[in-house]
C-alpha cells in the first residue's frame, strides 16, 4: 500500500488525544472543554481512518462517520446545557459551578 | 451475510419507538393528554418489551447481519434495564422534573434504556460505542431536566463533560482494538485473538487498559468516580436512581461483554487491571460514604463500592464471574431503587428530604417505609438472608474459585466498613429525632410510588428466597455470554 | 416429624405474625409472642425425649434446597451438643417472652417480634449443619440483637451497637470468606461442591489450608464469644442494652461462639484447631483471669456479671481445645449452666435495680433485712456461679479442669486462679449488697413479686436439677462429643485409648483418584511437622 505510513497517522491522532486530555484537566471555561472533547473524540476518528487504510477495509470509516454523528449530537446537548446555566448565570466559569462541592 | 431479522431485536425497536412516541405525545396541546399520554405510552412499550424478551428467551439470535446479538445474556440485561425504567417512571409520579415535562422524563428514560440494550447486546464495537452514547446523552439531558434549578444544570454540565471525556477514551481503545486486529465484529476479534496470539501486542494492552478506564468512567468506579457525588446530589432523584441501578448494570454489561466475550485470552492482562480497580472502588466508595451527611451523596458513594464489589466479578471471570454479576444487577437494583424510592418521597415532604437528619424517627413514624429503608440498608449491607447476601456470597464465592481469594477478603473488609454509614442510616431512621416528636411535615404518598417502593422492597426478601430460578437464569446468561 | 424445622420456624413465624397485628393490639401480640416461642419450648422438649442417646450423628434432619447451584440449602439437624442449646435457647427466650409479655415496654409488638426473631436466629444457627445455613443464622441474628440495643437501650447505646455490629460482621465477613474457600478446597479434594458439614467431615486439608481456614472461622467464633483481647464489644453492649437482653446476650449468644468451635472447628480442621490448640489455650486462660479481675473491679453490678461472664466463657473454650472427651462435655455442660445461672443472674440484678436509683455496687447494702426472699435466691444463683461443690456449675467446671489438668497441667492450673477469683467478687457483690444495714436501696420495690418468681423459679428448678443429676445432660452428649473432638485427638497425635471414634477419611483412601491427582497424594509427609 503507498501513501503516508501509518505511524503517521497514529502520531497525529494520539497528539490531538493528549492535546484534548490535556485542555480538559486544565481548561475551565465549558465552552473550551467541549472543544477539548471534540479533539479527543476526532484523534480517535484519526486512528480509525488510519487503520481501516492499514487493513484495506471500509469498517473504520463506517465507525468514524457515526462517531461524527455522535459528536455532533454530544455538543448540541453541551450548547444547549451552556446555554441553559448562562441563562441562569451570566459568568462561565467552571470554577464558579461550585453549588456542589466536588 | 446474514439478513436483517428484526424479529431478534423486537425489544429494542419496541423501547425506542415507545420513547420517541412518549417524547411527542409530551408536545400536545391538551394538558391531559400531555400528563397522561407519555407515562402510558411508556409503561405500555416496557410491557410490550418485557413479553418480546420472554418470547425470544432462548438461544443467540442475530440482527443487523450481527450487529446486535439478542441472547440469554442481552435479554437479561435489557429485562433489568426495563425494571428499572419501570420502577423510576413510576417513582417519578410526582416529582416536579417529571410532572412538568412528563413527555422529556419518560421519553428519555425509554431512550437512554434502548441505549443500555444495545449495549447489552451489542455485537460489535460500532453499536457498542453508540449505545453507550445513546444512553449517556439521555442522562446528560434527564440529568438537566430541572433547568430551573441551578444544580440540575450544574449536575448535566458535569456529567457531560465526564461522561465524554470517558466515551472519549473508551472510542479511542477501541480504535486501537480495531487496529490491532482488523475487525470490528466481536466474534472476528476474538478469532484474530485467538488465532495470532497478539497478547503481548502493545496495541492490544493500550486498547485494553482505555476501555477499562473508559467504562470504570461509566461504571463511577474508583478512581474514575469523581463526578459520580456531584451528579447525584445535582440530578432529579429518580434519575439519581435510575443512572446508579441501570447505567451501573449497562457499564458491567459492557465490561462483561467485551472482557469475557470478547477477550477471554487476555484474561490474564486485564484480570489484574479490573481487580486493582475494584479495590480501589471498594476502598474509596465505602470510606467517603462513612462522612456524607446527604443521602443522595451516601448513597453516590455506595454505589462507587458496589461498582467495586461487581467488578469482583468480571476480574474473577468464567461462567461463576458472569453469572454473579448478572444476579448482584438484580439485587443491586432492587435495593438501591428501595433506598431512593424512600427518598424521593421524604424530598416531596420538606424542603431538605435529601439529607439524612430529614429521615429522623422517620421509621417510628412510617413504620412501612421505615422497613423498606431497613432492608435496603441491611441488604446492600450484605445481611442474610437478603438479596444482597446471596449476591455478594456469589460475587466473593467466583473470587474464591478464580483463585483471588484476597479480593474476597477485600470485599469482606469493605462490607465490614460500609456497615458504619448502612447503619447510621438505620440509626437515624429509627432512633433519630425526639421520641414523642413526628417528623415534620408528611403527605400522603401516591399510590404509583407507594406501589414501586412496596414492589422493590418485597423483591429484596424475594429475590433470595426464589435464589435457584433467578441463579439459574443468570448462569443461561453468563453461559450466552460466552459461548464463541 | 421436622421436629428441628418445626423448632426454628416457629418463633421465626411469630415474629412475622406481629407484622399483621395492628400496633395497638397489644394483648394479641403478647400472645402470640407466647405461643410461638412456649411451642417452640414445648417441641424442644419433645425433642429430649424422642432424641436418641449414644447416636453420634446428627438426628432428625430435614433438607430443603435453597439455590441448590451454589449449595445453598436448608438442612438442619440435632446431636446430642446442639440439642442441649436449642433447649436452652427455646427455655431461657420463653422465660424473656414471659417477662416482657408481663411488663412490656415502649413499643411491645416490635420489641416481642424482634424477640422472638433472635430466638428464631439463636435456635437457627444451633440447628443448621450446612456451613452457609449457619452463617445466614450466624448474622441474620444480629439485625434483631441491634434493633433490640439500639431502640430500646440506655445511655450510649449508639455507638456500643454499633460497635457490637462492626466487631461481629469483621470476624463473621471474613468466615463467609472462609466457608467459601473450605467447599472450595474440599471441590478439589473430593470432587463434590458441597457446604454440609458432615459432607465435609474428614475432607483431608494440607495443613496450611486446614490451618488457614480454622484461623478464618476461628476469628469470627473468639470475636462471638467473646475470647480476650477481642471483646473490645462486650463492655459497652452490655452496658447499653436493656438488661432482659443483656441477658440474653450472656446467656445464649455468647454460646455460638463456643458451639462453632465445636461444631465446625474441631471436626472440619483438625490440624488448624491443633495448631491453634495453645494459643487459644492461653487466650482462654487469659480471659478468665482478666475477666476476674475486671469483675472484681467492675463498678456496677451489671459489669460484674457481664465480666464475670467473660471468664467462664474462658473456661468453656478451654474445656473445647483440651481435646479431651472429658473437658470438652464438661464445656457442652458448662454452656449450659452458664446460660442458666447467667440469666438468672441478670434477672436479679434487674430485679435489685427497681429499687435502687442506679446501678452501682457501693449505692446499695443490707437488702436482706427488707427483700429475704431476694437474698435467698440470689444466695443460690450466687453460689452456683462462683461453682461450689454441689451447684450445677461445679459439675462442670470440674469436669472441664479434670480433663484440661490430663493434657495441659499448667493451663488447668492458672485457671483455677479463676475460680478463686470468682469466689471474690461473687462474695463481695452479695456481700455489699445483701449484708449490713440497709442502704440505698427501696426494699419494698426490690423484694420478689409474682412476675420474678415466674422467671426465677424454673430457672432455680433446673439448677438443682443438674446438680443432682448431670449426667442426665453429660450422658447424651458423649456420643456427639466423641465424634466432634475424634479428628483434632488424632491431629493431635493423642493415645489410640483416648480416641473413642477415630474418624474417617473424605474421600476413603479407596476411592477413585480424581483426574489430576498424583496416586501418592494421601502419603505425602506433611511439612513442617515434627
Amino acid at each position: 500500500m503507498s501513501g503516508v505510513p501509518l505511524v503517521f497517522y497514529l502520531g497525529v491522532s494520539a497528539a490531538m488525544f493528549l492535546l484534548g486530555l490535556l485542555g480538559v484537566m486544565t481548561r475551565r471555561n465549558p465552552l473550551l472543554l467541549l472543544l477539548a472533547v471534540e479533539l479527543m473524540l476526532n484523534g480517535a476518528n484519526i486512528a480509525l481512518v488510519g487503520f481501516s487504510r492499514h487493513w484495506d477495509t471500509t469498517d473504520g470509516q463506517i465507525f468514524a462517520l457515526v462517531v461524527m454523528v455522535v459528536a455532533a449530537a454530544e455538543v448540541v446537548i453541551g450548547l444547549g446545557l451552556v446555554v441553559a446555566v448562562f441563562r441562569q448565570r451570566l459568568q462561565l466559569n467552571v470554577d464558579d459551578l461550585a453549588r456542589l462541592r466536588g | 451475510m446474514s439478513h436483517l431479522n428484526v424479529v431478534a431485536a423486537l425489544p429494542l425497536i419496541i423501547v425506542a419507538a415507545a420513547g420517541v412516541l412518549a417524547m411527542g405525545t409530551g408536545l400536545f396541546d391538551s394538558q391531559r393528554v400531555r400528563r397522561y399520554a407519555p407515562t402510558g405510552v411508556a409503561v405500555a412499550g416496557i410491557v410490550a418489551a418485557f413479553v418480546a424478551i420472554v418470547v425470544l428467551w432462548g438461544d443467540r439470535e442475530e440482527a443487523f447481519g450481527g450487529s446486535l446479538r439478542t441472547d440469554r445474556f442481552s435479554l437479561l440485561l435489557s429485562a433489568i434495564f426495563l425494571a428499572a425504567a419501570l420502577l423510576v417512571i413510576a417513582l417519578g409520579w410526582h416529582e416536579s422534573a417529571a410532572v412538568d415535562r412528563r413527555g422529556e422524563f419518560a421519553g428519555l428514560i425509554m431512550v437512554a434504556v434502548a441505549g443500555m440494550m444495545l449495549v447489552a447486546s451489542a455485537g460489535d464495537l460500532i453499536t457498542l460505542f453508540l449505545g453507550i452514547e445513546t444512553l449517556s446523552m439521555s442522562l446528560y439531558v434527564l440529568c438537566a431536566l430541572e433547568v430551573w434549578r441551578e444544580r440540575s444544570l450544574e449536575s448535566g454540565l458535569k456529567y457531560l463533560i465526564t461522561g465524554a471525556v470517558g466515551s472519549a477514551v473508551l472510542l479511542y481503545g477501541l480504535a486501537l482494538l480495531f487496529g490491532a486486529t482488523g475487525a470490528l465484529d466481536f466474534a472476528t476479534i476474538g478469532q484474530q485473538l485467538e488465532l495470532t496470539g497478539l497478547t503481548a501486542d502493545p496495541l492490544v494492552i493500550a486498547a485494553m487498559a482505555l476501555i477499562v478506564v473508559g467504562l470504570a468512567f461509566k461504571a463511577s468506579a474508583a478512581p474514575f468516580h469523581m463526578w459520580t457525588p456531584d451528579v447525584y446530589e445535582g440530578a432529579p432523584t429518580t434519575v439519581t436512581a435510575f443512572m446508579s441501578t441501570a447505567t451501573k448494570a449497562a457499564a458491567l454489561a459492557a465490561f462483561l461483554r467485551i472482557f469475557q466475550g470478547v477477550l477471554p485470552e487476555l484474561a490474564a492482562d486485564w484480570q489484574a487491571a479490573i481487580a486493582a480497580i475494584a479495590v480501589a472502588s471498594i476502598v474509596i466508595g465505602n470510606i467517603a460514604a462513612l462522612v456524607q451527611t446527604n443521602m443522595k451523596r451516601l448513597l453516590a458513594y455506595s454505589s462507587v463500592a458496589h461498582a467495586g464489589y461487581l467488578l469482583i466479578g468480571v476480574a474473577a471471570g468464567g461462567i461463576r464471574g458472569a453469572e454473579a454479576v448478572a444476579y448482584y444487577l438484580i439485587a443491586y437494583l432492587a435495593m438501591t431503587m428501595t433506598a431512593f424510592a424512600v427518598v424521593i418521597i421524604r424530598e416531596r415532604e420538606v424542603e431538605n428530604g435529601e439529607q439524612l437528619e430529614a429521615l429522623a424517627g422517620y421509621g417510628r413514624a412510617r413504620p412501612v417505609l421505615g422497613i423498606a429503608m431497613t432492608l435496603a440498608m441491611l441488604s446492600l449491607a450484605g445481611f442474610p438472608p437478603l438479596a444482597g447476601f446471596v449476591g455478594k456470597f456469589l460475587l466473593f464465592g467466583s473470587a474464591v474459585e478464580a483463585g483471588m481469594t484476597w479480593l474476597a477478603l477485600v470485599g469482606a473488609a469493605g462490607s465490614v466498613v460500609s456497615l458504619g454509614y448502612y447503619l447510621r442510616v438505620l440509626g437515624v431512621l429509627w432512633l433519630g429525632g425526639r421520641e414523642d416528636a413526628q417528623p415534620a411535615r408528611m403527605l400522603a404518598v401516591p399510590g404509583p410510588v407507594l406501589a414501586a417502593t412496596a414492589t422493590a422492597a418485597l423483591s429484596i426478601i424475594l429475590l433470595a428466597l426464589l435464589a435457584t430460578p433467578l441463579i439459574d437464569i443468570s448462569r443461561g446468561a453468563a453461559e450466552a455470554l460466552l459461548a464463541p | 416429624m421436622p421436629y428441628v424445622s418445626i423448632i426454628v420456624l416457629l418463633p421465626l413465624a411469630g415474629a412475622l405474625a406481629m407484622l399483621l397485628v395492628p400496633a395497638a393490639r397489644l394483648r394479641e401480640a403478647r400472645l402470640i409472642a407466647l405461643v410461638a416461642s412456649g411451642a417452640s419450648l414445648v417441641f424442644s422438649a419433645i425433642l429430649v425425649g424422642v432424641f436418641e442417646r449414644g447416636v453420634p450423628g446428627i438426628q432428625y434432619p430435614d433438607t430443603l434446597d435453597w439455590a441448590e447451584q451454589v449449595g445453598l440449602a436448608w438442612d438442619v439437624g440435632v446431636d446430642g451438643i446442639s440439642l442441649w442449646l436449642l433447649v436452652l435457647t427455646a427455655g431461657l427466650f420463653f422465660l424473656a417472652v414471659a417477662a416482657t409479655a408481663w411488663r412490656t415496654p415502649l413499643r411491645g409488638r416490635a420489641f416481642l417480634g424482634l424477640l422472638l426473631a433472635a430466638e428464631a436466629g439463636l435456635l437457627g444457627l444451633f440447628a443448621a449443619t450446612n456451613l452457609v445455613l449457619f452463617y445466614v443464622f450466624w448474622e441474620a441474628m444480629l439485625i434483631p440483637f441491634f434493633f433490640l440495643m439500639a431502640m430500646w437501650g440506655g445511655q450510649d447505646r449508639g455507638p456500643a451497637t454499633v460497635r457490637f455490629v462492626i466487631y461481629t460482621m469483621a470476624g463473621s465477613l471474613v468466615m463467609l470468606v472462609a466457608l467459601l474457600a473450605t467447599a472450595f478446597v474440599a471441590q478439589d479434594i473430593t470432587g463434590q461442591f458441597t457446604f454440609s458439614i458432615p459432607e465435609l467431615r474428614g475432607v483431608v486439608f494440607s495443613e496450611t489450608e486446614s490451618t488457614l481456614l480454622f484461623a478464618g472461622f476461628a476469628l469470627a467464633f473468639a470475636i462471638k464469644l467473646p475470647l480476650w483481647p477481642l471483646h473490645g464489644w462486650l463492655p459497652g453492649a452490655y452496658r447499653a442494652a436493656p438488661i432482659l437482653v443483656t441477658g440474653l446476650l450472656a446467656a445464649v449468644m455468647s454460646k455460638a461462639g463456643a458451639y462453632g468451635f465445636l461444631r465446625i472447628g474441631l471436626p472440619l480442621f483438625p490440624e488448624g484447631a491443633d495448631n491453634f490448640a495453645i494459643p487459644l489455650g492461653v487466650l482462654a486462660v487469659i480471659g478468665i483471669i482478666y475477666g476476674s479481675l475486671l469483675a472484681w473491679r467492675a463498678p456496677t453490678m451489671r459489669m460484674l456479671v457481664a465480666y464475670s461472664s467473660l471468664a467462664h466463657l474462658g473456661f468453656i473454650l478451654l474445656g473445647i481445645v483440651a481435646f479431651d472427651l472429658l473437658s470438652a462435655q464438661g464445656a457442652v455442660l458448662q454452656m449450659v449452666n452458664h446460660g442458666i445461672v447467667v440469666a438468672a443472674a441478670f434477672a436479679i440484678v434487674g430485679i435489685i435495680n427497681r429499687g435502687t436509683s442506679g446501678d452501682r455496687i457501693d449505692d446499695v447494702a443490707g437488702m436482706a433485712a427488707g427483700a429475704p426472699r431476694l437474698a435467698w435466691v440470689f444466695l443460690i444463683v450466687a453460689m452456683a456461679s462462683l461453682a461450689i461443690p454441689g451447684s450445677n456449675s461445679f459439675a462442670g467446671e470440674f469436669f472441664i479442669l479434670s480433663g484440661v489438668f490430663r493434657q495441659h497441667v499448667w493451663l488447668a492450673v492458672l485457671a483455677c486462679i479463676g475460680i478463686v477469683y470468682a469466689a471474690i467478687y461473687m462474695l463481695r457483690l452479695y456481700q455489699t449488697s445483701m449484708a449490713g444495714p440497709p442502704h440505698g436501696a427501696d426494699t419494698g420495690r426490690s423484694e420478689l413479686r409474682a412476675p420474678d418468681y415466674l422467671v426465677l423459679v424454673p430457672i432455680v428448678i433446673v439448677m438443682f436439677f443438674i446438680a443432682f443429676w448431670p449426667t442426665g445432660i453429660v450422658g447424651a452428649t458423649r456420643a456427639s462429643v466423641e465424634r466432634a473432638i475424634a479428628p483434632a485427638q488424632v491431629a493431635a497425635g493423642r493415645d489410640a485409648d483416648e480416641i473413642a471414634r477415630p474418624p474417617t477419611p473424605n474421600p476413603p483412601p479407596q476411592a477413585v483418584p480424581l483426574p489430576g491427582d498424583e496416586p501418592a497424594a494421601p502419603d505425602t509427609p506433611q511439612e513442617g511437622a515434627p
